[in-house]
């Protein structure tokens, strides 16, 4: 292609502007049929637009094929100036940089042969593919750029995952998988390693070589383009990565508290409001709640804590059960000895309630009063007619009983 | 370390306050701001009275709770409602977190909306109403901090943050678990991480 006058260039872009926008438009969707094309220069009042088309690189034709397609260098100028830049793929940039290594074999095969020409061609080849894949990391960091505008200016209202689409598309299909060809321990740095290495190789057998002078410039160049392409390489993904990360994190944070919440409603639906397992630095009060029942949330606890409770199968206590546990604390000789000495007591209950009802359980108590009334020990009891008596726990109906005599002799007064 | 307790004019309020359970955020502008100027004296003085106060990089500080601190019914209810609105906004199509971290909401109609969708759970939680929600949203989110109420609208404050940290760590939990199932499948295949270093 004849080398094309860069201020011409602009003044043809400027003054076809319609055309060429029309023409980029229709070439997002694949190659223009040349009718189609011919079609589209009508829009022009230029004469012989389509050749002047042609010439100046905005449309070339495709090799055995009667149509065409939009300039790389020309499509990227439009979506720089029109900020449409189409994200790559990075399987896109996976190929360039493959072929970087086939390059660089034929570069060596050509020293080997000493074939100039053929040298010469790959040497051209290689650079050219370099720039190339520059120029997809440019258009690519713009796209992103773009994708990010394009998502934080979309309605807030639109859920995060379908607002940020685009982004989630773009980090998982282009940025995770750059990330994994171009980190260290990846095969693209060993692939950058070779190709440099073979290039001072081939550089320093050139020197030996006449009449390569050429080479040897174009050789000082790709060196230092190869450099400029690793670091972009790295500069690119670090930039995507800052500008994409933020927005994926924000789906991500989204979608894990949405399954966090359903996951804890699951819990508290199967183990009950009251059982549920919260986190235990999660109580937004630091205070120990009280013994005392007082608030209205304590009492709600201690009702939900009545209502998770399952009694243990006991035994029922019984009198014996309860005597063998409490072994009786009063002996019944001294018992009848104190009561000797009160004698008369005009109401053996009531005299024992007096005396014993804060020491012992009412069945000792009750257990004296017949030991009394029914063995006598020496005592004389007089029945009394029936009263209700009252003990700390109990209250009860008895035979009334006076107790006046020892041995049958009343007590001496 | 010396302290002077001249230099600390707001100590018992702040303190009364923190121990009551409230959350002091940047909207708490007086209180909030002596505690985050002299954050390190408190701190100390705090920790002499047997209090850890815990100040979160998000913007909030409150008194972290005693270990094995019974889990009380106030946080409870609190946990149950914001693990409710998370599910009633994720089933509405809205982003939970953004929307709870970030947004306002009309009072009367999240409360209608929650308890419409979600009555029988938040019956469990003693909450048999829209009424008894806006009740124990302004008792307790209002009333600990972590929520503001202006008219009809509601606002959540940063310490809400707690509630849904709980969500975000069994949601990634879950995470964890499926792709550990997925690495046992793939027969050890290392699996993409999260991003999210949070």
């Amino acid at each position: 292609m004849p080398r094309i006058e860069p201020r011409s260039f602009l003044r043809f872009i400027v003054d076809e502007w319609p055309l060429i926008e029309a023409i980029y438009e229709r070439t997002q969707t694949g190659p223009l049929r040349a009718q189609t094309l011919f079609d589209l220069a009508d829009m022009s009042k230029t004469p012989n637009v389509m050749q002047r088309l042609i010439d100046m690189g905005v449309v070339v034709q495709l090799p055995h094929s009667p149509s065409f397609e939009m300039g790389d260098f020309v499509q990227d100028i439009i979506a720089d100036l029109k900020k449409e830049h189409t994200l790559g793929l990075a399987l896109e940039i996976r190929v360039y940089l493959e072929d970087l290594n086939r390059h660089t074999r034929q570069i060596v095969a050509a020293l080997e042969e000493k074939d100039l020409e053929k040298l010469h061609r790959h040497a051209v080849a290689l650079d050219s593919r370099i720039k190339t894949i520059l120029r997809h990391l440019h258009n690519n960091t713009a796209a992103v750029d773009e994708i990010v505008l394009r998502a934080k200016t979309r309605r807030t209202y639109v859920p995060a995952r379908q607002r940020y689409g685009e982004v989630l598309e773009a980090w998982e299909s282009y940025v995770e998988p750059l990330r994994e060809m171009v980190e260290p321990s990846g095969p693209f740095e060993a692939l950058f390693e070779r190709i440099e290495r073979e290039l001072a190789h081939a550089t320093r057998k050139l020197a030996k070589l006449s009449g390569a002078i050429k080479e040897r410039r174009i050789f000082d160049v790709l060196v230092y383009r190869l450099v400029q392409l690793r670091s972009q390489l790295k500069i690119h993904l670090t930039l995507t990565a800052e500008r994409l990360l933020p927005l994926v994190r924000e789906v991500r944070r989204n979608s894990a508290v949405a399954r966090g919440a359903t996951i804890a409603l699951q819990r508290i639906r199967r183990d009950g409001f009251f059982v549920a397992p919260i986190p235990e630095w999660l109580p937004v009060q630091r205070k120990v709640a009280p013994n005392a029942v007082s608030a209205e949330e304590h009492i709600e606890a201690y009702v939900a804590d009545i209502s998770k409770f399952k009694p243990k199968p006991q035994r029922l206590i019984t009198s014996g059960s309860l005597r063998a546990q409490s072994p009786r604390r009063i002996d019944p000789e001294r018992v009848l000895g104190q009561l000797r000495d009160d004698l008369p007591v005009e109401d053996l209950l009531d005299w024992l309630i007096g005396n014993y009802d804060r020491t012992v359980d009412l069945d000792d108590l009750l257990d004296l009063y017949f030991m009394v009334r029914d063995q006598g020990k020496g005592l004389e009891t007089v029945p009394d007619g029936r009263h209700w008596y009252e003990t700390r726990t109990h209250r009860i109906e008895a035979p009334t009983l006076r107790v006046d005599r020892i041995g049958g002799r009343r007590k001496k007064r | 370390m010396k302290i002077e307790l001249e230099d600390l004019p707001k100590l018992k309020e702040l303190f009364q306050t923190l121990q009551s359970g409230y959350h002091l955020s940047n909207e708490d502008f007086g209180l909030y701001h002596e505690l985050q100027d002299k954050e390190g004296y408190y701190e100390a003085l705090f920790r002499e009275l047997g209090y850890t106060l815990k100040a979160d990089q998000r913007g909030y500080y409150y008194f972290l709770p005693e270990p094995q601190v019974a889990m009380n019914v106030t946080t409870r209810r609190m946990a149950l409602l914001v693990f409710v609105l998370i599910e009633y906004l994720a089933d509405e199509g809205m982003d939970p977190y953004t929307g709870i971290a970030r947004g306002n909401f009309s009072m009367t109609q999240i409360t209608s909306g929650l308890f419409s969708k979600h009555a029988d759970i938040l019956r469990d939680g003693g909450l048999d109403s829209p009424e008894s929600i806006e009740k124990s949203i302004l008792n307790n989110f209002v009333g600990l901090g972590f929520a503001t109420v202006n008219g009809d609208e509601l606002r959540f404050r940063p310490p809400v943050n707690r509630f849904l940290d709980v969500c975000l760590e069994l949601g990634r939990a879950r995470v964890t678990e499926e792709n550990d199932s997925k690495t046992e499948a793939a027969g050890g295949a290392v699996t993409a991480e999260e991003p999210d270093g949070n």
